[in-house]
């Protein structure tokens, strides 16, 4: 299990991606402690085929699925799945193709910082992001998270976070009967 | 499951999935084995053209006859129509779905307002019970360092694990 050879395998085999989630908050300096690595990838054809064979190689299964039902991973079911939870060799991974709070891999990849990590480039989603990203899910767990990296944030820049505007649950939009 | 997830693992919205248990007129009880039927039903219905009722006696076949590593092929009695149902490709995207709502949908969501921000960012980490010391000692470090850190921590924590699978993987069934 190993954050250092997830990331030096997608640099050499040219995945276009953003590191997100614990892992970033941990580069960035929080005291978190998570469980898996979290990435978001570029959503076009040939990025994904790269990833799709790395996670191939990794073994990679979906968390959660049994060995009685198959599971095919490649460029058409990355393209189907927005998040992919997996298990892998080298731990528990989720690859996703945008980025709640945040939206879509362009916002992603402009809400980033290049950090040299492990001696390779890497873009890594930056404090204020990771926030905000915190903030759009609403979960209680993600709760803590976004405290300690407000008072991060403070410390790196040496000034309060900007206010992260959460997003309003509003009825939704009827969309008819939904007729069967 | 709840309706929210029952309707994720489907592939459908919740008002679509209570329109279908009620034309189908199945009892609505929100466990995998009817999210898998249903989820079959609605692509035979959508991709192949099948009413729902039709699809769904089909999908009941299916899942009781096919293999499903391999193809599911029908074929009518003249010969005049095939339809082939890519089983893997199913069942991939109906795990993926059924993953998506036991994680993102099962978390506790908060509910009412955002919390006061009353203070400053570090009286808040600390008012929340977060040791912002910790911070401290880790900007000290490089970012290799805290990885590195990170990932022993997790090895550590996943030892219980693997040892909790191993158990679980050598004691007896249940008869």
């Amino acid at each position: 299990m190993s954050t250092e050879a997830i990331l030096q395998a997608l640099n050499e085999r040219g995945v276009r991606y953003v590191v997100i989630g614990g892992v970033a908050a941990v580069a960035h300096g929080s005291a978190y402690l998570t469980d898996d690595t979290d990435i978001c990838y570029q959503p076009t054809p040939e990025n994904r085929e790269r990833l799709a064979g790395y996670l191939a190689d990794l073994h990679a299964w979906l968390r959660g699925g049994g060995p009685e039902l198959p599971f095919v991973l490649d460029a058409r079911t990355l393209r189907d799945s927005p998040v992919l939870t997996l298990v892998t060799d080298e731990g528990r991974f989720d690859v996703m193709d945008s980025v709640q709070g945040i939206g879509e891999y362009a916002d992603v990849e402009a809400a980033s910082q290049e950090m040299v990590v492990f001696g390779v480039p890497t873009r890594v989603l930056s404090v204020g992001a990771l926030i905000a990203s915190k903030r759009a899910t609403r979960r209680v767990r993600d709760e803590a998270v976004a405290v300690e990296l407000e008072a991060l944030y403070a410390k790196l820049h040496g000034r309060e976070p900007p206010r992260v505007k959460e997003p309003r649950r509003r009825p939704r939009p009827s969309r008819g009967r939904g007729r069967a | 499951m709840t309706l929210g997830q029952f309707a994720v693992a489907v592939g459908a919205s919740p008002r679509w999935v209570l329109n279908a248990l009620t034309r189908l007129r199945v009892p609505r009880r929100y466990d995998e084995p009817l999210a898998r039927r249903l989820a079959l039903a609605k692509t035979l219905h959508a991709s192949a053209g099948f009413t729902l009722p039709s699809a769904w006696e089909a999908a009941g076949r299916i899942l009781r006859e096919a293999d499903y590593f391999k193809d599911w092929q029908y074929e009518s009695d003249d010969g005049l129509v095939t339809v082939r149902v890519g089983l893997p490709r199913f069942f991939t995207n109906y795990q993926v779905r059924l993953a998506v709502a036991h994680s993102s949908h099962a978390a506790p969501k908060r509910r009412g307002r955002a919390p006061s921000r009353r203070g400053s960012a570090a009286q808040r980490a600390w008012a929340y019970g977060i040791d912002v010391t910790l911070l401290d000692a880790n900007l000290a470090e490089t970012t290799d360092v805290r990885l590195r850190r990170l990932d022993s921590n997790r090895r550590v924590f996943e030892r219980p694990r693997e040892a909790n699978r191993e158990h679980r993987s050598d004691s007896p069934g249940p008869e």
